[in-house]
């Protein structure tokens, strides 16, 4: 068991730091359950985001320079971290979207090609 | 970038860990929070709500382990568990680990120790600026490589004068001096007569006064002097006003100019220095008198092989132009620390070096055995933790930190026994006294950093064979035969006894060196001087040449002096040139009815001078003949006296008595008078140093009349205490000359012992030897672990085969065998390598041959009997296994 969280955690980590640097660029500032309920929402309910996934990343994300973390309040008025896309957030999310439609590109010439 | 930003932060997020931690829970909280009233709205109970958030976010324990794994630095963590974890390993293994950290101590210590002694004496920079541009230059006799001799004041002056590739070379004479003024009684230092450039050019400066400049340095200049910085303490009370002072130095007055730093001996010892231009006279003046020894400060970018070739032009020119003295001169440049170091020395710490680094493989490889065998103890714990999940690089790195804790333990004790064992090599070697002030045998970054090197390479060495060979992944099979004893795979026992044959092939190496060199020691001390040498006492006296100019002042001093020995109460004393096993002047030898030729081969004597009742003194009896003459020069041919061998070999079936001899320099010119009448015949006492071989010498015996050297020694045999025998001494020199110190008053013993060649030879050989009898205990040790070990995983397979029948004669074979294979292959590849030992160490041995058949039988029988006894009581207590008991255990 603990070995299929693994392999699915790998699978994440490259791409769960791209989306979270998307969400964070269209819907600006966010807590984490913002970003998890997003996630949830734009992936019809397939991706649901273990908190021991989501915050290490957010967290690493920090510590990279790319997201920086706010304390304040939300609507219902309750503190939250809110994170939010640096200048080098933004850098990086242009650099991996272009990285990630090539890849797609070719990945669906390749599937598409053998279908 | 990113990713060494990221480790920034985690460095950083190791500080404040509570905070933290609370500001993240508190986030976790808002998030399930939120979840449960997102599952609220979608219609769930409360209750129902909180468990579905729960399920889909995760819980908060498992989401903060993550975190922090995340925040802080995992490996750091992960290290200090570890470390935690292999203390905790090491003290409940408490015997084991005692056992490693003894073996790896001794190991470590011994390679300190050495090391310490190969860092000051051959490695650590010379004290000089840029001290790899300061060369030594001398010459050679012959096809010699090496320093041999030295240069004479007017080649020095030429070269100099002729040389392009030096920024400039210096030359000295170190010798001794005395020093008498109106304060203090005279004493008697080491000092030099050095060119007035020589501390420019090793760029060192008086901390008082000024350095010697080039007027100082000509004839017939005010004689000045600089002294060290302790005579300006001890004997001047660090008074500066003795700048300008006038002093005596070997009864020369002389006007102190400055005080050079301390801690400054240039070239070895030296504690006062005065320009060459007051060297006596015939150093001055003859070219033939090569006694400087000369050092060069080499030109920018001058290689040590162009300053070479340059000098040998100037050299040939010199020789075209003086073919009389400077036909065979060749001049010759060496790195300077080879003036210092000798030969001996040069060859035998690298050797012993090696040695020491053998004795740590061995140490380590005992240790690694011993952590094979605990392995297969452990390995079920080991399994249990590969099958809950830890990776084989985990459980290698948790092994590994229990080594390099072992090591690291064994490495602080090792050091502590290397700083004691430096202490008594250095006060051994001779301690400050006896070694150039640049040699001091201290730990500074160098060591330090080779001590710490040995550590991890001895942790690395001994941990990973066992760590690599018990984390291998067979869990199941662990696991299911972990409960046995019989664990301890195949390819574990495999290795130790591959470790086993590695130490015993070792072994022989080391104890064929330790042999040969007791063998040189106990020779050493046999190679019997031929004569009694308890009860003398030894004192010496230098003539300084400014009292003493010329040879009749000498003789006369020499006259009186024996006048007074020969009266003196309670003891019989003789003026002698050398102490016997002291050697003595190296002359060729003709007959009267040879022609003198440059022919080099010659029967090669050892002149000594000596006064009357040399041979009393030693309670010898002149063979034939008489000693009486002994003090008498007489127009023509003066009185020489031959001792046995010499005689016997140079007048086979003659009576040598009455017949003529010659004693030439080796350049077929004789120094004192042409022709020698052999007076009489004298015992055998051997006079060669050890280091040329075993074999027997020519001593001739002429007279202080005939050859008034400007120094001699006393020589006396009392019953009195060796105290009283000194102020006697002393007294009668005073008698003579109040001016005159004795020094180097002590017994003729403990001179003898004090010899340079002695002490290295002592000191280096019982290393030796001790490290020698540390490896065969290491590899028995082993032996004996692996054996007994193997017998006690097989106790229930020698059960059975007892109680189905077996002899004791198969039980004894059966545990047997494998340690006698191991004695044999090791012993075989030992041999091989033990002879090539004793060719590495032919050049180090006295009185024993490199090949020596006896010694290496000797070793192979010694390691024979040891290692079969390591395995006869484990084979004994297979043997007498209780079949029924053993199975019953089971």
């Amino acid at each position: 068991m603990a070995n299929r969280d693994q392999a699915k955690a790998d699978v994440l980590q490259g791409t769960l730091d791209l989306m979270v640097l998307q969400t964070l660029d269209t819907l600006g500032a966010l807590h984490g359950y913002a970003i998890a309920a997003r996630l949830e929402q734009v992936s019809g309910g397939a991706l649901q985001l273990n908190m021991g996934t989501l915050y290490p990343a957010l967290m690493r994300l920090e510590q990279r320079g790319l997201v920086r973390g706010n304390w304040g309040t939300t609507d219902s008025n309750r503190k939250a971290r809110f994170y939010s896309l640096t200048a080098a957030g933004r850098r990086q999310l242009a650099e991996e979207r272009n990285a990630w439609d090539r890849m797609a590109a070719i990945m669906r010439t390749l599937l598409g090609g053998e279908a | 970038m990113r990713t060494l930003r990221e480790w920034a932060h985690r460095a950083l997020g190791t500080l404040d860990p509570r905070r933290r931690d609370r500001e993240l829970e508190e986030e976790l909280r808002l998030h399930l929070e939120l979840a449960a009233e997102d599952e609220q709205r979608r219609g769930q109970t409360p209750d129902g709500a909180v468990r579905e958030a729960g399920i889909r976010a995760g819980g908060v324990s498992q989401a903060m382990d993550a975190l922090r794994d995340q925040r802080g630095l995992p490996s750091v963590d992960a290290l200090v568990r570890d470390l935690r974890f292999a203390a905790r390993m090491l003290t409940k293994d408490r015997w084991i680990t005692l056992a490693a950290v003894v073996a790896l101590a001794i190991g470590i210590a011994a390679n300190n120790t050495v090391f310490t002694i190969v860092n000051a004496i051959l490695l650590r920079d010379l004290p000089f600026d840029e001290p790899d541009r300061i060369v030594a230059i001398g010459t050679r006799a012959g096809n010699v490589r090496t320093l041999t001799a030295g240069v004479s004041y007017a080649d020095f002056q030429d070269w100099r004068a002729a040389i392009q590739t030096f920024d400039g070379l210096g030359a000295m004479r170190e010798t001794t001096m005395n020093v008498g003024d109106e304060r203090v009684a005279p004493e008697r230092f080491i000092g030099s007569y050095i060119s007035a450039n020589a501390f420019g050019l090793l760029r060192q400066r008086p901390i008082l006064g000024r350095d010697f400049l080039a007027d100082d340095d000509r004839p017939g200049a005010v004689p000045v002097v600089l002294i060290g910085h302790s005579v300006w303490r001890n004997r001047y009370g660090s008074d500066p006003t003795v700048l300008g002072r006038t002093i005596r130095v070997n009864g020369v007055p002389s006007v102190v100019i400055g005080v050079m730093p301390d801690g400054f001996s240039f070239p070895t010892r030296s504690r006062l220095w005065q320009p060459l231009a007051l060297l006596p006279a015939r150093m001055l003046a003859s070219r033939d008198a090569r006694d400087l020894s000369a050092f060069g400060r080499l030109g920018y970018d001058i290689t040590s092989e162009q300053a070479a070739a340059d000098l040998s032009g100037i050299a040939a020119a010199l020789a075209q132009q003086y073919p009389e003295t400077n036909r065979d001169v060749a001049p010759i440049v060496a790195p300077y620390r080879e003036r210092s170091v000798g030969s001996r020395g040069r060859s035998t710490l690298p050797v012993l070096m090696g040695v020491v680094a053998v004795v740590l493989l061995m140490a380590c490889a005992n240790v690694a055995n011993l952590l094979l065998a605990r392995a297969a103890v452990r390995s079920h714990e080991i399994s249990v933790r590969m099958a809950i999940g830890a990776g084989r690089a985990q459980i290698v790195r948790q092994l590994l930190v229990e080594s390099l804790l072992l090591a690291t333990l064994a490495g602080a004790a090792g050091w502590g026994l290397s700083l004691a064992a430096v202490r008594v090599i250095a006060s051994a070697l001779g301690g400050n006294e006896g070694l150039p002030y640049w040699i001091a045998f201290t730990v500074d970054a160098r060591v330090f950093a080779f001590s710490a090197g040995v550590c991890l390479a001895t942790a690395l060495l001994f941990g990973l064979v066992p760590a690599l060979q018990t984390s291998k992944p067979h869990i199941a099979n662990r696991l299911a035969e972990a409960g046995r004893a019989t664990a301890g795979t195949v390819r574990s026992r495999r290795w130790a006894h591959g470790l086993v044959v590695f130490q015993l092939a070792l072994t022989p190496i080391l104890l064929t060196g330790g042999a040969l060199m007791m063998r040189s020691i106990v020779a050493q001390h046999e190679m019997d001087a031929g004569v009694d040498t308890g009860r003398i006492m030894w004192a010496r006296v230098d003539l300084p040449d400014a009292k003493y100019p010329a040879a009749e002042d000498r003789v006369r001093f020499y006259r009186q002096l024996d006048e007074r020995l020969a009266g003196a109460p309670g003891l019989v004393a003789a003026i002698a040139s050398n102490a016997p096993f002291g050697g003595g002047a190296g002359r060729n030898l003709w007959r009267d009815d040879e022609v003198v030729s440059r022919e080099p081969r010659r029967p090669r004597v050892l002149m000594m001078t000596t006064g009357p009742r040399y041979f009393e003194t030693f309670r010898e009896r002149i063979v034939r003949g008489s000693e009486r003459p002994l003090l008498e020069a007489e127009d023509g041919a003066a009185p020489v006296i031959l001792n046995e061998w010499l005689a016997a070999t140079v007048f086979p079936g003659e009576d040598p008595i009455g017949r003529r001899i010659r004693l030439t320099l080796a350049n077929g010119t004789s120094p004192g008078p042409e022709w020698f009448t052999i007076a009489g015949i004298a015992p055998d006492i051997r006079q060669s140093s050890t280091e040329d071989g075993s074999g027997r010498n020519g001593v001739v015996y002429v007279s202080y009349g005939t050859n008034p050297l400007p120094r001699a020694a006393i020589v006396a045999r009392s019953d009195s205490d060796p105290s009283v025998v000194a102020a006697v001494l002393r007294e009668q020199v005073r008698a003579v000359d109040p001016d005159l110190p004795l020094f180097e008053v002590m017994k003729l013993d403990d001179l003898l012992a004090a010899s340079d060649e002695r002490v290295g030879l002592r000191v280096f050989g019982t290393m030796f030897v001790v490290f020698a009898v540390v490896a065969l205990l290491l590899a028995t040790v082993g032996l004996y672990a692996v054996t007994a070990y193997a017998a006690a995983q097989r106790t229930r397979e020698i059960g059975v085969r007892v109680a189905l029948g077996a002899r004791a004669k198969h039980i004894w074979w059966l545990v047997t065998r494998s340690a006698a294979w191991q004695l044999a292959i090791g012993l075989s590849i030992g041999m091989i390598g033990a002879t090539g030992i004793a060719q590495l160490l032919g050049s180090v041995l006295v009185g024993a041959r490199a090949t020596d058949p006896v010694t290496l039988l000797a070793v192979a029988g010694l390691l024979a009997v040891v290692g079969l006894s390591a395995c006869l009581l484990p084979a004994r207590r297979a043997m007498r296994l209780d079949p029924a008991a053993v199975l019953r255990s089971e």
